[in-house]
């Protein structure tokens, strides 16, 4: 399965694993989106009754708990990571806005049309950790 | 005049060993009754602490209920009347338990009692009021967003 990332969700996840209490996020994403069968990802809450290509929110624990937007497309055996928050802590928010829901799923579709720049993700050991790494990919590079 | 003071000696003696009888054989009546005390004091936190977490694996679990309701296909005019009920009733349920963290944590997190437990089960009556907020989203809001349904369209034929 490819895993990849848009803009706002590298640039968020960036910004949180720079912050202390959120050190457990890397590990969290990678222990649930990767090494995984696409149908074993299609749960948490599904925003746009899509069988296909359903865009989910899904709760993660870790401390506090995370929130993470992905849009999957089973066909392609693929999944747009789109955004991330925490509930708590300095940077933690309850929900994001119907807007922001919108908002973010019109730029995985420019993502997938090739509209815009957007990241492989890859894992990569770095001192005994798995680490993400995001891998630019642009209309040229694609 | 000695014997006197011998009979004297003797009475306060007496006295004091009626004393210090007493207040021994009261302090190792209280003392069990204190540790029978605590045990019980101990007992009816550890009967709370479970109480909220058994709360808490209920919510997590309806939870978890409510979210797979966004993944039914095919939903008519009847379905959405009846999950906008589920909606109305979810939210008279996160009412009654955000009463009962109140009650819990004005009486028992400021003294130190079951402080963990009681911030998970408020963690897990969060995340009940968020899957009602998403359950509006989903059925209800985000159908009525035409750029929302423009981008699904344009997706779908991708």
């Amino acid at each position: 399965m490819f895993i990849y990332s848009t803009e706002e969700f590298k640039n968020e996840f960036e910004k949180l694993i720079k912050n202390n209490s959120y050190r457990d996020l890397e590990k969290e994403i990678i222990e649930y989106f990767f090494d995984k069968n696409i149908q074993d990802l299609c749960s948490g809450t599904r925003l746009n009754n899509s069988n296909d290509a359903p865009y989910i929110k899904k709760r993660l624990n870790g401390k506090g708990g995370y929130r993470v937007y992905f849009y999957l497309i089973l066909k392609d055996d693929c999944l747009y990571l789109m955004f991330v928050h925490p509930k708590t802590g300095s940077e933690g928010s309850d929900n994001i806005s119907n807007e922001s829901k919108a908002l973010l799923y019109k730029k995985v579709l420019e993502c997938v049309k090739r509209n815009t720049p957007f990241y492989k993700i890859e894992l990569q050991v770095f001192e005994n950790i798995q680490k993400l790494k995001f891998i630019l990919i642009t209309q040229e590079s694609d | 005049m000695t014997m006197l003071t011998c009979e004297s000696n003797i009475d306060k003696i007496s006295q004091t060993f009626e004393k210090v009888r007493s207040l021994s054989y009261n302090e190792k009546r209280n003392f069990i009754s204190t540790e029978e005390s605590i045990n019980a004091l101990l007992d009816t936190i550890n009967e709370l602490k479970q109480s909220v977490n058994s709360k808490k694996q209920t919510i997590d679990s309806f939870v978890g209920i409510l979210e797979q309701i966004t993944w039914l296909n095919d939903l008519d005019e009847t379905c959405l009347i009846k999950i906008n009920e589920i909606i109305s009733l979810s939210r008279d349920f996160h009412a009654t338990l955000i009463r009962y963290y109140n009650s819990l944590a004005e009486n028992l997190i400021a003294k130190g009692i079951a402080r963990r437990e009681i911030q998970n089960f408020k963690l897990s009556i969060d995340d009940l009021k968020e899957i009602i907020e998403d359950l509006e989203s989903v059925f209800f809001y985000l159908p009525k967003m035409p750029d929302f349904q423009e981008t699904s369209r344009i997706l779908s034929i991708i």
